[in-house]
């Protein structure tokens, strides 16, 4: 049960009434053990749960609170799960609060170019510190001996629930182990000490290339491409955000001048895996918006040989399939945008894969996964020229 | 990357998909039937009270624990080593550790009443061939349960974590919403089975019903215990 070799696509209403209907009745049975027969410690059930969403704020807080104090950037926290209720901004940081807080992350980038391991491991470590912080806080609060007495003074017993809830998160998060494809905190703590300076240049250019994703899946090429030139310029030594500012170029409708200045980039950036993953990529990225079939051959090879130099990334492989689907290779492309679906948790990549999925169900014949991923892209609303596509696909 | 062409067959259960199915659930019964043969070596080689003993005598989390990281390596070992050898060695290191972890249980059950356990035996049985049915002729995906059972796992994890670490016993409504999770996670591997798995995976696939025929039968044999 562990295992899911299921393709991930969005619920149907009956699926999702019926995996709802299913949640709530293991609830009630669960719940009613604590109250038949009733004793005041099976309170700690409904607690712990109830603690949950408190111990994941202050973990996703001490995140950030740790990277500022580095002098890290954090350009968003998600909080939680499922559907989207709030969206606020605090300082320069995206704040989403999602229907079910039991897990979330937040998104911290450096602003100065160079390595940065020790403060790298430190915000990883900020969230399950802060978890045992406040964990500890509560026991010194209550004398520490009488706190770890069993009893059934309510209050005490909220106080252990909570400091539970807060040591089971920052345990969990510890042990090392990937989440999605992501290393957690304490695979990440692990990963900080072997991680090369060109990574952190690539982590300078994160938050560039979400506001440059965003205008890209709202149609905004324009404003796309002056973002991604107003920092390149500032940032004149870092590849990545000069890779951005290329495939804008492209995306505005000058691919032989992205080409072109893409030849240089190569000519001149420095020599290592991740850079020439992301050359790659961003050749494979030029060709797509191209549609010129001759280049749509060499794009899929670029792709392939940046996911041997850099790793299969979910985004490589989302390329990999929007390429694919270009090429009329239907069955393949549903294979690699299904392996991104699946292997990610980024909010614009998953629009990416819902687009070209909708689209290459559709040419499947595959209507019932089609109809699926066509509400999906209509309640996500991004890939104007996508959606577009499929209306003329219809019509 | 993962083989996701026999994902949505339009024609219904391939010839193809039969043989692995057989496989599945020949294998299924292999595991089951050398979970009965352990337990009855261990019962009938005097080494079950020991065992027993020894189980009791330390942190029920501890065991649990144990018990959860061979599952852990054992599913995850069994669904992606390319190695055969490695996937059969995963389910037998997990049939193994499920027979050491039922047998406080089956001791308990056994001085308690006869006949208990073949009674939760057979009722699992059923419980389990009528889903079984249930997913071969609806042939509904239920991979949508997979989030159901992901985080109704991690509450069920918590709630018996609550338990031991406050001193409170779980009683016949957690037992009772167990089988009904079981029985979820029996549709939810059934589907996967007729649907998702690729065709090389049998083991792994016996493996996942496995442990969801397991988790079925310790909470029925609960529930029959708990009414003698």
């Amino acid at each position: 049960m562990l295992h899911d070799p299921a393709p991930r696509r969005p619920l149907s209403p009956g699926e999702l009434w019926g995996g709802l209907g299913l949640a709530a009745l293991l609830f009630g049975l669960f719940m009613a053990d604590t109250l038949v027969p009733f004793e005041p410690r099976k309170l700690a059930f409904p607690l712990l749960l109830m603690f949950w969403a408190p111990a994941l704020v202050i973990h996703e807080c001490g995140h950030a609170l740790v990277a500022k104090l580095v002098g890290w950037r954090v350009t968003q926290m998600v909080l939680g799960l499922g559907p989207e209720l709030l969206r606020f901004h605090v300082g320069e940081t995206q704040v989403v609060v999602r229907a079910l807080l039991v897990e979330g992350y937040v998104t911290p980038a450096p602003r100065r170019p160079g390595s940065a391991r020790l403060a790298n491991a430190l915000v990883y470590l900020g969230g399950p510190g802060a978890e045992l912080l406040a964990a500890t806080g509560i026991a010194v609060a209550w004398g520490w001996d009488p706190f770890f007495v069993r009893s059934d003074a309510y209050p005490l017993l909220a106080s252990q629930c909570a400091a539970l809830a807060l040591t089971i998160g920052a345990v969990m998060n510890l042990i090392p182990h990937r989440m999605a494809g992501a290393p957690n905190d304490g695979l990440g703590i692990l990963l900080s000490a072997g991680l090369s300076p060109y990574h952190f240049d690539y982590r300078l250019s994160l938050p560039t290339e979400r506001k440059v994703e965003r205008a890209l899946h709202a149609g905004e090429l324009s404003h796309a491409h002056a973002v991604a030139t107003r920092d390149a310029a500032r940032h004149s030594e870092n590849a990545h955000l000069a890779m951005l500012a290329v495939r804008t170029l492209a995306a505005n409708g000058d691919v032989d001048g992205a080409v072109a200045q893409l030849e240089v980039l190569r000519e001149t950036s420095p020599r290592n895996p991740l850079v020439e993953a992301e050359l790659l990529h961003t050749a494979a990225l030029i060709a797509l918006i191209s549609r010129t079939p001759d280049l749509l051959g060499r794009a899929v090879q670029a792709v392939r040989s940046a996911m041997e130099a850099g790793g299969p990334a979910p985004r490589y492989l989302a390329t990999l399939g929007a390429l694919q689907f270009e090429q009329g290779r239907m069955e393949d492309a549903f294979q690699a945008l299904q392996g991104a679906f699946k292997a990610t948790r980024d909010p614009l990549l998953e629009d990416h894969c819902v687009a070209y999925l909708a689209l290459v169900t559709r040419a499947l014949g595959r209507t019932d996964d089609h109809t699926r991923f066509a509400r999906e892209l209509a309640r996500r609303g991004t890939h104007p020229h996508l959606r577009r596509q499929l209306d003329d696909s219809r019509a | 990357m993962q083989d996701y062409s026999s994902a949505y067959s339009q024609a219904g259960i391939a010839t193809d998909r039969s043989g692995f199915i057989v496989k599945t659930y020949l294998h299924l019964l292999g595991a089951i039937m050398a979970f009965v043969a352990l337990e009855v070596f261990i019962f009938a080689s005097g080494l079950a009270l020991p065992m027993a003993e020894a189980m009791m005598g330390v942190s029920w989390l501890l065991v649990l624990g144990g018990f959860m990281m061979v599952s852990w390596i054992g599913s995850r070992v069994a669904q992606t080593a390319e190695s055969k050898l490695a996937q059969y060695a995963a389910l037998g290191a997990y049939v193994v550790a499920e027979a050491i972890i039922f047998v406080p249980l089956l001791l308990i059950a056994n001085m308690k009443a006869d006949g208990v356990i073949s009674s939760a035996a057979a009722v699992t049985a059923m419980g389990f061939g009528g889903l079984t049915a249930v997913a071969f002729i609806t042939r509904k995906d239920f991979s949508f349960l997979r989030g159901v059972l992901l985080w109704g796992g991690f509450g069920v994890l918590l709630l018996i974590v609550a338990g031991v670490i406050f001193g409170f016993q779980l009683g016949t409504f957690f037992s009772v919403g167990m089988v009904v999770f079981a029985g979820a996670a029996i549709l939810y591997d059934t589907s996967n089975v007729i649907h998702h798995y690729p065709e090389d995976r049998y083991v792994g696939a016996s493996l996942a019903l496995f442990s969801s025929v397991a988790l079925m039968f310790w909470y029925v044999l609960r529930i029959f215990m708990s009414r003698d």
